[in-house]
């Protein structure tokens, strides 16, 4: 054996320990939920009864279609305040700028289930804003606790430093002398924005956008804490079909529609990475 | 790249070895003098601080012994004592590590049906004398379980705003309709509290013998109680212009401490614990009504494959005693299983004058997933 191939087989025996306890730990669960959703539990046979049952409920489908409004709307409204945030970050000179720059990513420290106490404590209709207006004489009621709205603000405050930290990643990758030679040719800003900065960082606030959107579809403790008793977000009743109805079958289905729409949202990401490929050509 | 020669390497692994051997060889000879047990249990963390309190109070009565306590928190998904024990014995093995194991009784149900009638030890007075001090008795288990704790859901309310608390589901459920806003029970599908309103709103209606079957013909007899529920509905604590069942038990007892609901039903040992560090007012107050809400006792089982019965007797023996059930009413604030005039005067004062007189519970089996799924499919969906 040559001291080429010797290398290679090191290379794979170090990554074996890792690949097969994900293979047996992340992997082979999937599949076997997986089979269990097209299992008909009375029988044992492969069919498609759970399925049917899923989407014959209008229940359930109300669950599908109040997640992805709350999902959609957080992904819109994330990317839509993450990108100024980032443009203001990256190119923004002040002392103020610097200072956001460091405390933006505070919240991807605070661990969830404090984070959504703490906004509960805030916005409950008799929480710290209704107390501190109550001071003056006005009772504010937020009424933001078990709407959607409420979910999509506590939302926001957990992706938006997350956009923004890839979003301006990709900014900083811009270099300055681009920047600079196109102001010597007499481009205005808001052309240098159109012209190089948005077409150089659009890829990136995608990618931003399909993450958070795979990471709010599953979202379980902001709406279990925040959400209304009906309908829910499939977070929330993937966990009730299982832990509380016992039901695994009928979560197995569940679990797999959540996985295909996360796979859809995966789809567009590939997608985009490959029309780079053609661009670059 | 070569950081250590060989000869270091060779000298570190014989210094590890040495290190693993000596501790090795020390544990073995600690051990052999001592019976080590394992206590299983799971739950949320208060039930791990208790047991350990529980523990150490013993193991200073009974160095000999050495109890390990096996806790499995709440929520973590892992596998516990009950399940393992029931694989244990199906799989043939012919003894088992787990010596003693706390148990609810739908677990022992369980471990009864699925792993054969003779799978538990018979504890009775005479390998274990304080057994006569104990009231309760575990409907499911016999005399192969003890009872050594218990809890119940019942009314708690904010004594500053209502002076006559209802005594009677019928009182209640006045109460509530001409109290608009001010009662709040939890989602059931989170918390036993919730649950406990539910299930009884359908059980007061039918005949005692339900509360303790799973046979499904009951299930078409809950539509008076889910009426019940339906009528209630507009009445109940409203937040964002809708009627809400807050998350978990500790939801409503959140909305009880700011005084936004007046009464909620809730666990005894939870308003008293947190009353006693002052997150609820002290004008909360709790009461019975009858019929009451369901709650439960904690058992305790001995495997009948464990092989150091005869220490797990001395640990019941010691759980069984008023020292032992102190820890308990001090630590959890769980209701005593012995008669509380065995108590000391001021453990007694921790539970505010409850006197329980006895446990309703119920033992529905699948029957309960099927009623929380149509509570949550008829009752959440309200408008």
């Amino acid at each position: 054996m040559n001291e080429n191939t010797k290398k290679k087989i090191l290379g794979i025996l170090l990554i074996l320990p890792a690949f097969s306890l994900t293979m047996a730990v992340v992997a082979l669960p999937i599949v076997q939920a997986v089979i269990l959703s097209f299992t008909d539990v009375d029988t044992g046979v492969f069919s498609l009864v759970n399925y049917q049952k899923l989407f014959s409920n209008v229940h359930a489908v109300k669950n599908v279609y109040y997640t992805l409004h709350i999902v959609i709307v957080t992904v819109v409204l994330t990317i839509i305040i993450a990108y100024p945030l980032s443009l203001y970050l990256s190119f923004g000179k002040s002392r103020f700028a610097r200072m956001m720059g460091k405390l933006y990513l505070i919240p991807r420290f605070i661990p969830g289930i404090v984070a959504v106490y703490a906004i509960m404590g805030i916005v409950r209709d008799s929480g710290a804003l209704n107390r501190l207006f109550m001071q003056v004489g006005i009772n504010l009621k937020p009424s933001l606790m078990y709407t959607p709205q409420g979910i999509v603000l506590a939302n926001l405050w957990f992706n938006i430093p997350f956009a923004a930290m890839l979003i301006s990643a990709s900014m900083s990758g811009i270099s300055p002398s681009l920047l600079e030679s196109a102001q010597d040719v007499g481009a205005s800003s808001f052309r240098i924005f159109r012209k190089i900065i948005f077409p150089l960082t659009a890829k990136s606030a995608l990618v931003a956008a399909v993450f958070v959107f795979m990471g709010n579809i599953g979202s379980f403790t902001t709406p279990f804490l925040m959400g209304a008793n009906a309908p829910r977000m499939l977070g929330v009743a993937l966990y009730q079909e299982f832990s509380v109805f016992y039901n695994p079958a009928a979560a197995a289905a569940l679990s797999t529609v959540m996985f295909l729409l996360s796979a859809a949202a995966g789809g567009v990401y590939i997608y985009s990475m490959m029309k780079e490929e053609n661009w670059q050509k | 790249m070569k950081l250590l020669s060989r000869k270091t390497m060779a000298k570190a692994f014989g210094l590890i070895a040495g290190l693993l051997v000596s501790t090795l060889s020390v544990y073995a000879s600690g051990s052999s003098e001592k019976t080590t047990i394992n206590l299983y249990t799971s739950g949320s963390d208060n039930v791990r601080v208790t047991w350990e309190a529980v523990l150490a109070a013993f193991k200073e009565k009974n160095p000999d012994i050495n109890v390990n306590l096996q806790f499995l928190a709440s929520g973590t998904g892992g596998q516990g004592g009950v399940d393992r024990l029931i694989s244990a014995i199906k799989a043939g093995q012919k003894t088992t590590d787990i010596d003693i194991l706390e148990t609810a009784d739908n677990d022992i149900g369980r471990i009864l049906t699925e792993a054969g009638k003779d799978s538990l030890a018979v504890i009775d007075a005479s390998k274990v004398p304080n057994v006569k001090n104990i009231m309760q008795k575990s409907s499911v288990g016999g005399n192969q379980a003890i009872a050594f704790r218990g809890t119940t859901v019942l009314v708690a309310y904010d004594s500053a705003k209502i002076t006559t608390p209802p005594k009677t589901p019928a009182e209640l459920y006045a109460w509530i309709k001409s109290n608009p806003g001010r009662f709040a029970y939890n989602d059931p599908t989170t918390g036993g509290s919730g649950a406990s309103f539910v299930v009884t709103a359908a059980y007061n209606f039918l005949p005692p013998e339900a509360l303790t079957s799973n046979d499904p013909s009951w299930k078409t007899k809950w539509d008076q109680g889910f009426n019940l529920l339906k009528e209630l509905h507009p009445y109940f604590y409203k937040a964002s212009g809708k009627v809400q069942y807050p998350a978990k038990n500790q939801g409503t007892l959140d909305l009880l401490a700011t005084g936004e609901v007046w009464m909620i039903p809730a666990w005894a040992d939870m308003v008293l614990d947190q009353k006693s560090r002052n997150l609820l007012p002290q004008t909360i107050r709790l009461t019975q009504i009858e019929p009451a809400f369901t709650g439960g006792i904690q058992t305790m089982v001995v495997p009948a494959l464990s092989s150091k019965k005869e220490a797990s007797y001395k640990l019941l023996n010691f759980i069984a005693s008023a020292e032992g059930q102190q820890i308990f009413v001090e630590k959890m604030k769980a209701i005593p299983v012995i008669d509380t005039t065995m108590l000391a005067k001021s453990t007694i004062d921790m539970l505010s004058g409850l006197q329980v007189k006895g446990f309703r519970t119920y033992t529905i089996g699948k029957l309960g997933d099927d009623m929380m799924r149509r509570w949550q499919e008829e009752i959440a969906t309200l408008p």
